[in-house]
């Protein structure tokens, strides 16, 4: 079963737009769109069914003539249908209405046309199959990890190992997330220093004795991109068939927030706090996806929380390199450490990301691509504002930070037009 | 022949030849093992760490610096009590970016909790590399060891050996077959991983303890293992202390490596003379043979250690640092500290004869302004 999802940014849409209404196949053969521009607040949005869980329109009608199928898709069977307007006054998302007979949105199928349309990106249709094929459904970590309130990085492990599944070994560090006996999988906790070479150790043993395993190490960036990354320089060289997970919270967060090579420009943390002297960070982040890409890395990517599906398919591809080092870059807000609120941890990864923060690329067979397309960036600021540790930026910071950005993000597009080469 | 699952190679002076010629034999196809070329002796310790928790039989070497750069593993690899073996070939740690010989590297590993053996000639090397294995995969220790030789004298000059057959390190490796000890592996659900308990003192304690007691036990098991290498090989070196003349000996030296053959050829000399001295070689400096040395210095009027390292904060070396721990049950016996062949000095069989001078002189009752003779400071 697919749950398939329209996610929408809500207060976006310019008034004079109509792109997504004018699509829809409802209005394009004669009838009335499936979706609706709302406004609230005095800003612009979208009103469409959303395909509930548990919808309550199906119930609320008299003729059974909503129905919703394995795929979560609730529909409207017209012969049944006699305009009593019970799914319209029940629908507490404005999703379905009446003209002559009911009215609603059925993702036209599986390629909903509103989301082409739209010049805004303020439709995204993700599609649950990936996350669903490749999820195993047990969770192997224990509750109660010793995480804080609101840690991505638990949700992401969570996440990575149902992914990846059985066949598993994971490698950890002295770092927030070290496992140590939460998992129902074989774990070793290693030094900061010899993560990657542990690994590679562990990985040549198993090929040589014909076991087969996944070697996943989900390590921080203090390790990644710092102490630990002459190792993993090397095991990528060597192209060593093992798995890097970063999980990047952008600083030393075990050990009471410090900065590491991760942490943004001008960002705060114990070791970088503003002064007279000081606004921060003083250095640019470094940024090891791109160094292990130019490296020659099997497959490197980029992945957050707020893109589950995105992140998914590469966890899925990272899995199936058999030859080779492959590297996921993961973005995970730390709410202790960025001093944001514990319930906002998904929406900063969105945000980062509609932001070009952090864009989601992968590198596969020298060809760099970005596997979602930002096509209007959200205003830096709005990123910003949710995090303290930028609450002291004035325009001079933010320029520096939208400077890192925008080059970053120049560089990368260069390497999309033209191939990279490994081992340059 | 001890049929390593994987080995890792990187190399470093005066180790080098070593990792030549493994990774030549093994272009050669004439072993099978997984050779890993890391980028840092950090990483020769981490794969072979790695490889070994999967249950696989490893080796690596190196010497100095690349010891140093590795030493948070070697403390890691102990505490997990890790069968792996490593050669050490000996040379300086000095400000000075200096290649030459000493044991000064191997003094600095000394509280990482590893076997440390001493080897004097080529073919001693390679019998205690098999040796090794058989201390480091016994079940009932589980510590990993460092087979170590002298930079240049024993890494650069050649010597004939001996090279056993492969059906007699087969025979010798037998009680390995069957070893059974915890491994990662896929499917099951082993942590070797930070736990919560790790900060309980009272673990932490019990480890140590059970790390300590296994290192002991190398000291009954060794002379076993000699005896059947001996049967086997025809070779053995006395254990844990290579004793040659002490019994009668009024004079003894003590001292590690391969200077003890230069010193035996001085012994043979002197006893034509009618001295009577001998020289106590350690071949296992840890454990340290406590015991060992205490019988053999019984009664003796003058020990002379010929050192190749210096004991910073002790103002002495470290063999004469470490023996003294015995001296209140040797009443008696004089001790002489002679830091002979730092930097690579040549430890001459002139500078034995002129040890011995100082020790005669000390047998007979003289003073010595100090007990401690620096060469090249005089």
């Amino acid at each position: 079963m697919y749950r398939d999802t329209m996610f929408i940014k809500q207060g976006l849409c310019p008034e004079d737009c109509h792109a997504c209404v004018d699509a829809c196949p409802h209005k394009t053969s004669g009838g009335l769109a499936a979706i609706k521009k709302v406004q609230k607040d005095g800003k612009w949005g979208i009103a469409m069914c959303n395909h509930c869980g548990e919808p309550v329109c199906v119930p609320a009608c008299p003729t059974d003539a909503l129905t919703q199928n394995d795929n979560g898709i609730v529909t409207v069977t017209q012969d049944l249908c006699i305009g009593c307007g019970n799914c319209e006054r029940s629908c507490p998302y404005d999703g379905i209405y009446v003209d002559d007979i009911a009215v609603k949105c059925d993702y036209c199928g599986g390629d909903p046309k509103c989301v082409a349309a739209c010049p805004y990106g303020v439709l995204r249709f993700a599609k649950s199959k990936e996350i669903v094929d490749n999820f195993v459904m047990e969770d192997p970590v224990s509750p109660g990890l010793p995480l804080c309130s609101g840690c991505t990085a638990e949700l992401a492990i969570r996440f990575v190992s149902r992914v990846l599944g059985p066949k598993t070994i994971f490698f950890g560090a002295p770092s927030c997330c070290n496992l140590g006996g939460a998992v129902k999988l074989p774990t070793y906790g290693c030094l900061m220093t010899d993560v990657s070479s542990i690994m590679s150790g562990v990985k040549r043993y198993l090929n040589r004795t014909h076991q087969e395993a996944h070697v996943v190490g989900f390590i921080g960036d203090g390790t990644t991109t710092d102490v630990g990354f002459q190792p993993l320089s090397g095991a990528t060289e060597r192209g060593e068939n093992i798995i890097h997970i970063c999980y990047d919270n952008e600083g030393y967060m075990n050990t009471g927030i410090q900065r590491s090579s991760s942490t943004p420009p001008h960002a705060w943390t114990q070791t970088t706090p503003i002064g007279p002297m000081s606004r921060g960070k003083s250095r640019p982040q470094k940024y090891v996806p791109l160094l292990l890409a130019l490296q020659g890395a099997a497959y490197v990517a980029t992945a957050t929380l707020s893109h589950l599906d995105d992140f998914a398919m590469k966890l899925k591809k990272a899995k199936s390199i058999k030859s080779g080092l492959s590297y996921i870059h993961l973005f995970c807000p730390c709410p202790t450490g960025w001093r944001s609120a514990e319930d906002k941890g998904v929406e900063i990864c969105r945000l980062a990301v509609e932001t070009n923060f952090f864009p989601l690329w992968e590198m596969e067979n020298e060809q760099l691509t970005f596997t979602v397309e930002v096509n209007n960036p959200r205003p830096l600021a709005d990123y910003l504002q949710l995090m303290r540790r930028f609450s002291h930026f004035d325009q001079d910071d933010l320029d520096v930070l939208q400077n890192e950005i925008d080059r970053r993000l120049t560089l990368l597009k260069r390497f999309v037009d033209e191939p990279s080469r490994a081992c340059l | 022949m001890a049929r390593p699952d994987v080995i890792a190679v990187y190399p470093i002076t005066p180790q080098t030849p070593l990792a030549e010629l493994l990774s030549k034999f093994y272009a050669q196809g004439q072993f099978d093992a997984e050779l890993i070329e890391v980028e840092g002796e950090n990483s020769s310790m981490g794969s072979v760490m790695g490889a070994s928790a999967a249950g696989g039989r490893t080796f690596t070497a190196t010497s100095s610096w690349g010891l140093a750069f590795m030493h948070d593993g070697l403390m890691f690899c102990s505490g997990m009590r890790l069968p792996v073996v490593m050669v050490n070939v000996t040379r300086e740690t000095t400000f000075m970016r200096g290649v030459l010989s000493s044991r000064q590297d191997i003094m600095g590993m000394r509280d990482t909790g590893w076997i440390q053996i001493e080897a004097e000639t080529c073919q001693e090397i390679l019998d205690s590399i098999l040796m090794a294995y058989r201390l480091a995969e016994d079940t009932d220790i589980l510590v990993p060891v460092v087979v170590c030789y002298d930079g240049y004298y024993l890494s650069h000059l050649s010597e004939r050996v001996d090279i056993p057959d492969q059906e007699q390190v087969n025979e010798f490796f037998k009680p390995l077959a069957d070893m059974n000890r915890l491994r990662i592996e896929p499917g099951t659900n082993l942590q070797f991983a930070v736990s919560p308990l790790a900060n309980d003192g009272e673990l932490v304690a019990e480890y140590h303890y059970k790390h300590s007691q296994a290192m002991e036990r190398v000291k009954s098991k060794l002379p076993d293992i000699e005896k059947e290498f001996h049967a086997i090989f025809g070779r053995s070196y006395g254990g844990l202390v290579d004793a040659y003349r002490t019994d009668d000996a009024d004079i003894v030296f003590v001292t590690a490596g391969s200077a003890a053959g230069t010193v035996k050829v001085i012994v043979d000399e002197a006893r034509e003379a009618g001295v009577k001295v001998g020289v106590a070689r350690i071949r296992v400096f840890r454990p340290f043979p406590k015991q060992e040395l205490l019988t053999l210095l019984q009664g003796k009027k003058a020990v002379g250690f010929i050192e190749r390292s210096a004991c910073f904060g002790w103002d002495c070396g470290h063999l004469y640092m470490e023996t003294s721990v015995l001296r209140h049950q040797l009443p008696g016996v004089e001790f002489v500290d002679f830091i002979e062949g730092l930097g690579g000095m040549d430890i001459s069989k002139d500078r034995i004869r002129r040890a011995l001078a100082v020790l005669k002189d000390v047998a007979s009752g003289q003073k010595l302004e100090s007990h401690v003779l620096w060469a090249g400071i005089e």
